[in-house]
């Protein structure tokens, strides 16, 4: 048989891929569909700073015992530095220390959270003590007090009249005693002590809810309550409203900063959530080492999270490509360049579909425009390149800035766009137009694009994410299959049109 | 509808780009052969070598430094072609057909002035016509003078005669007429015409034009059929040697007729497309798949384009149907 070889070769890899695939779900049960509800989160707290030689002492706040979670793993990076975790004022603290560091440092805290339910949680603490205010400031805040009490009936009606008014900035009197304090934090802890003075104990707490997964958040301001009943309630002040359904991940409570640094400068602490993939074998991950399957070790999701976030768009490059063979070898699409739909494809990740589509034909147009000017001056090859890059970056940021000022948020995240990527494409395109004319070159140019298109449509199926990042032997399946489509020797579908006047005759 | 023909075009044994690659090019063209095709240089050492005419050697320009002497000797010549060393479909060829002041006139009537010629030649040594991109060789070389016999059929330009040879047999030929649209050259991409050439008689069938079958030159609107080749035996005689000289399985041959020398070899190409199936009004593959049966039979050139002769032509096809 003519391709035996080959046949043979993909059958193996199928094959290989079916089965550990198989093994995965029938018998260690990975989860086959994207977790629907996160029971597991990921977060990771990562520190960067430069240190000058001297002792460094890095403190920052780690996640404590909240309503609704539990810290089911925990991890530090710590390096050279000696590490000691601590509680201040009902605050955990992680605390890095050493001797002497210079250059760049990098200091890395891990959890697992596991999400128990939000029952409601009785064990109130003691009453707080009495608030101190200021003397020019305690008749002000009894006075709008008194208000808010006129218009509330109890404890929850209270606290949301209060925020509204934090929010709406309605109240004359708290616009007053807010004009000092800018930061979330400072101006919920003015709530707490309203409230304390009305005689409900509330707390700042600063943290994340366990409810959107994002890589570089900010930790956010939350109230909690003790309500008439004695159960603890939280808000979100940016609704007012009671945030029954969502875990609040608590980094710290009342008014502190998230990390404090001696004897370094340029601080920067990046926070990573996650939806976990583990739920589902939670119990295996979890196992003492001995009876920890190696596969399960071996497994991605091991990964720190910002290198699992990294991974999960690699592993779909795979599938773009295989997008690409069918398009140009099943099909027979014209493309730019080989590979450069699926970069393209990659780009847009950046800027959703349409107005990556948009921003990509503005920037070439623009770009062809000057690099047909450039002909003129007679450049050889790669200044002309160099110079077609450039003005590919100043057209982004005059796009960037347009976009801005006319109000167009999403012209704010082009700046990822590749503008390699688009130099070569203007490039090419303008020898195309030149050498075999304007048709050729927008048919190519179109052709780019649609690929690119149903690359980046495929790429992004959330099921299919979900699937090669957790069963990434399912990449030797595609592997056979461009093994495959190496030899197909069918007709391309575009090419039965090219040849329909040789159809009718035979 | 035309996306049901794919059974259709099976019937009708047309060749597609897929099944090309497949089955003819990656099985029959060894890849150290490439370059020999590749490199027009190349290709005319070892036609000059066999003994094959062609277009003469002016000149090659190798590197920047080069370029300082280039002018001048631009200016020796009465008329010229500048040809990148491995361009592919005709890009980079430019063709002058004299001097006026300090510019030169191209055969499409336009007016370059020398700088823009020496830029553009500087272009084509940093790969700007080249298969991927590399640093190139461009040579001056004689301009064909074309056989008076297509001067009704072609707009202006060089008409050049395609073989396509496998295995050393000649398959299928096709004649590429110049048009305005394509601007005097002979390519097809570019809006030329391909005529189909029966391979027994040497006579014209009907033509492809963009993808549709024609009977008539748009320019001029003679009719493109019926027309003689001459020294149709001597083309056929080069385009079975090419596989000697080459060893490339599956190869086309691009020949010009000089109204001074005759038939003379102008490329080769280890990739032809696939239009001359539509020029010629029939699929490749029968024939492909025949010669494949029969290649280990054949000997000498002579048998081979006997074999062609016998097989490949328009009135064999009449009598089987």
């Amino acid at each position: 048989m003519k391709n035996l070889h080959l046949y043979v070769l993909s059958g193996v890899l199928a094959a290989t891929a079916a089965g550990v695939f198989g093994y995965k779900v029938l018998v260690l049960g990975f989860p086959l569909q994207p977790a629907q509800t996160a029971e597991l989160w990921d977060f990771e707290a990562r520190v960067r700073f430069d240190a000058l030689g001297r002792p460094v002492k890095l403190t920052l706040q780690i996640p404590s015992r909240g309503s609704g979670y539990v810290i089911a793993d925990e991890g530090f990076f710590s390096g050279r530095y000696g590490l000691s975790t601590r509680y201040v004022a009902g605050n955990r603290q992680a605390v890095w220390s050493v001797r002497s560091a210079r250059g760049r440092q990098t200091l890395i805290y891990r959890s697992v959270v596991q999400v128990t339910g939000t029952r409601r949680d009785t064990s109130a603490p003691a009453p707080p003590p009495m608030p101190e205010f200021a003397e020019s400031e305690l008749e002000i805040a009894k006075a709008f007090l008194e208000r808010a009490r006129a218009h509330s009936a109890d404890s929850d009606t209270l606290v949301s009249y209060v925020l509204d008014a934090l929010r709406n900035e309605t109240d004359s009197d708290l616009s007053m005693l807010l004009a000092d304090r800018r930061e979330p934090q400072e101006r919920l802890d003015l709530v707490t002590k309203i409230l304390a003075l009305g005689g409900v104990h509330a707390e700042v707490l600063n943290g994340l809810p366990l409810s959107a997964p994002g890589y570089n958040v900010q930790p956010v301001a939350w109230l909690e309550v003790v309500d008439d009943d004695g159960a603890l309630q939280r808000y979100d002040p940016a609704s007012g409203d009671r945030a029954t359904e969502v875990p609040f991940l608590v980094l710290w409570r009342g008014v502190n900063a998230l990390a404090m640094l001696d004897g370094g400068y340029g601080l920067n602490v990046t926070l990573a959530l996650e939806r976990s993939a583990r739920p589902a074998i939670a119990s295996l991950l979890y196992a003492p080492e001995s009876e920890r399957h190696w596969v399960v070790d071996y497994a991605l999701f091991n990964l720190p999270v910002t290198t699992q976030a990294a991974f999960r768009i690699l592993l779909t490059i795979p599938l773009g490509v295989l997008v690409l063979v069918v398009m140009r070898n099943v099909i027979g699409f014209k493309t730019f360049g080989t590979f450069m739909p699926v970069l393209i494809a990659l780009a847009f990740r950046g800027t959703d579909l349409v107005a990556g589509v948009l921003f990509l034909v503005l920037i070439v147009s623009l770009g062809l425009l000057v690099r047909f000017y450039l002909e003129h001056l007679k450049l050889i090859l790669v200044p002309r390149l160099a110079s077609v890059l450039i003005v590919v970056v100043l057209l982004m940021a005059m796009v960037t800035m347009v976009c801005y000022k006319l109000g167009i948020g999403v012209g704010l995240s082009v700046s990822l766009f590749p503008m390699v990527v688009m130099t070569m494409v203007i490039e090419r395109m303008a020898i195309v137009w030149e050498e075999r004319g304007a048709a050729e070159a927008l048919q190519q140019g179109a052709g780019s694009i649609v690929v690119a298109a149903i690359a980046y449509t495929v790429m992004n199926v959330p099921f299919l994410v979900h699937l090669v990042f957790v069963f990434p032997e399912l990449l030797l399946l595609a592997l056979g299959g461009t093994l495959l489509l190496g030899r197909y020797s069918g007709y391309r579908l575009l090419e039965l049109r090219r040849f329909k006047a040789l159809a009718g005759d035979k | 509808m035309w996306l049901l023909n794919a059974a259709r075009l099976r019937r009708a044994g047309v060749l597609g780009l897929n099944r090309r690659n497949a089955d003819f090019l990656l099985r029959y063209n060894p890849r150290a052969r490439y370059p020999l095709v590749d490199d027009k240089l190349l290709t005319k050492e070892l036609a000059v070598a066999a003994g094959l005419a062609v277009p003469q050697l002016y000149g090659v320009v190798e590197h920047d430094g080069d370029l300082r002497a280039l002018p001048a000797r631009m200016r020796a010549l009465a008329d010229f072609v500048i040809k990148p060393a491995q361009g592919s479909t005709g890009d980079g060829i430019v063709v002058v057909t004299g001097r006026v002041r300090a510019g030169y006139r191209t055969a499409g009537g336009a007016l370059i002035p020398e700088d823009d010629l020496v830029h553009h030649v500087s272009n084509a040594l940093a790969g700007l016509y080249s298969l991927g991109g590399h640093p190139d060789r461009v040579f001056l070389e004689a301009r064909v003078i074309a056989d008076p016999v297509f001067e009704a059929i072609a707009y202006q330009g060089v008409p050049d005669v395609r073989i396509v040879v496998f295995l050393g047999v000649p398959v299928m030929a096709m004649v590429r007429l110049p048009t305005r649209l394509s601007d005097g050259k002979a390519n097809l991409h570019q809006g030329a015409i391909g005529v189909g050439i029966d391979i027994r008689s040497g006579v014209t069938l009907s033509a492809v034009f963009r993808n549709e079958i024609v009977t008539e030159h748009p320019d001029t609107g003679q009719p493109v059929n019926g027309v003689a080749i001459p020294h149709w035996q001597r083309l056929l005689d080069i385009a079975a040697h090419s596989y000697e000289l080459t060893g490339l399985g599956y190869q086309a041959v691009d020949l010009v007729l000089d109204v001074r020398h005759g038939p003379m070899l102008l490329e080769l190409n280890a990739r032809p497309g696939l239009a001359i199936q539509i020029a010629n009004r029939a699929g490749l593959l029968p024939r492909l798949e025949l010669v494949e049966r029969h290649a280990a039979a054949l000997g000498d050139r002579a048998a081979r384009i006997a074999f062609a002769t016998e097989h490949f032509t328009a009135a064999a096809a009449d009598t089987a149907r």
